[in-house]
């Protein structure tokens, strides 16, 4: 596993783990999903906050983008 | 919105995905969407050409997502993947999913939010996406200008002249009102819409996004499959469809009020107000608000203002009030309060 890959993987599981903690009993459960909702799109690949960057990578890869806002 | 569930994962993967979280830097002449969405998702080619958007609401805070789906999402994908595939040639037909730009292009420069955002201070001062509404509105407002019906009842749905479309894919038409509009085009259940005026569709926000922008009176080209065929109907806009659309459930609906929300009245706080039709119950007055500083109350029935009668409706109140009357304009309202008449002066915010 090269050292991007490790990183990548690693990061995901802090991401899951902050994601999956314990939240503060006011936080309603809306907020929790949308934290687990973060940590599955960037361990997916996505971009985060970054409209520049994917133009540029869907220039690269000919691919379209998908934005989701919220 | 259960936008990871289901399996979008394998389309996903055709995408550039970006989670956009807020509107700072955002430009408004690419990226138009209904603004009050909890949730949008915008397809596009790297040279800003706009595939088409999915995402729509039309109810409050705790039905926000009822007209979003896995399966609408995944519909929408498709067809957006499916015009990537076949662009540029198709580049032509795809013009009219960016619509005109605004005054400002970026949110944080549109003036009357200006101040309010001029601090990068991340995550207090986010531009969220219902303050751009806000952003294009007030400014309109307080430069004494008149709100045009685009911009008070905003994004009007398919059902505005009898097109009711399934949640599971918003192209798919899943009811068709007797003698209305769609009807009356030969519009059926179970008809898929392709494209509209020429424009090729993806979702039913983008049905939504073509009625934004078009006139009132627009005789709409739309394409439909109907059991393997291709039909080409014209849906004749005519009358009030736009105003049919319910806006008062938006949360940049705040702006376009005076500081209290109103609910239609009863027919017996009606016959006590000495009212045939119309009139206005306050229900709930905003603490703070310009017209508890008037002097409004929890409960007064709205009767009158500017000598215009009260609408049956708030949002054909909100209508009058930006429509008739300018920002600083002293208005008068006569109401209703505990049986008696009485007159309340507050300048328009």
């Amino acid at each position: 596993m090269n050292s991007s890959r490790v990183f990548a993987v690693v990061s995901a599981a802090v991401l899951l783990s902050m994601a999956l903690s314990p939240t503060n009993a006011g936080d309603p459960a809306s907020e929790k999903k949308d934290k687990v909702n973060d940590a599955v799109e960037l361990a997916a690949g996505w971009l985060y906050d970054d409209l520049p960057a994917a133009l540029a990578r869907a220039r690269k890869e000919n691919k379209p983008i998908f934005a989701a806002f919220r | 919105m259960a936008r990871l569930e289901g399996g979008i994962g394998d389309l996903a993967k055709d995408f550039v995905c970006v989670r956009v979280i807020q509107m700072r830097g955002i430009d408004t002449s690419v990226f138009q969407f209904d603004y009050d969405l909890t949730w949008c998702g915008f397809f596009l080619n790297a040279d800003l050409t706009v595939y088409g958007r999915y995402g729509s609401r039309n109810a409050g805070r705790d039905k926000s997502d009822q007209l979003m789906s896995v399966d609408g999402l995944k519909a929408a994908l498709t067809k957006a993947l499916a015009l990537h595939k076949n662009y540029p040639a198709n580049k032509a037909t795809l013009k009219a999913k960016t619509g005109k730009p605004y005054a400002q292009k970026l949110p944080e420069t549109m003036p009357a939010i200006a101040d309010q955002f001029k601090q990068d201070d991340l995550p207090k001062k986010c531009i969220h996406c219902h303050h751009v509404w806000r952003g294009i509105r007030r400014t309109m407002m307080n430069a004494k200008q008149v709100l045009p019906d685009t911009l008070i009842y905003l994004y009007p749905f398919p059902d505005s002249f009898g097109m009711q479309m399934e949640t599971a894919d918003g192209t798919k038409v899943r009811q068709v009102v007797k003698d209305s509009i769609a009807d009356k085009a030969g519009v059926k259940a179970g008809d898929e819409v392709e494209a509209v005026s020429g424009t090729p569709i993806v979702s039913l926000a983008d049905i939504q996004f073509i009625l934004q922008n078009c006139a009132d009176n627009e005789n709409l080209k739309v394409e439909v499959a109907r059991g393997g065929e291709k039909k080409s109907l014209t849906a004749n806009l005519c009358g009030d469809w736009r105003k049919s659309t319910d806006f008062t459930w938006r949360d940049s609906c705040y702006d376009l009020r005076i500081g209290f929300q109103s609910e239609a009245l009863t027919a017996d706080e009606r016959k006590q107000a000495g009212l045939k039709d119309g009139g206005l119950k306050i229900k709930p007055m905003y603490a703070q608000s310009p017209a508890k500083k008037a002097g409004f109350q929890d409960g007064d029935i709205l009767l009158s203002v500017g000598g215009q009668p009260i609408p049956a409706t708030e949002r054909e109140f909100l209508a009058l009030l930006r429509q008739k009357f300018l920002v600083g304009q002293k208005l008068k309202f006569a109401l209703h309060r505990g049986g008696k008449k009485t007159d309340l002066t507050m300048d328009l915010p």
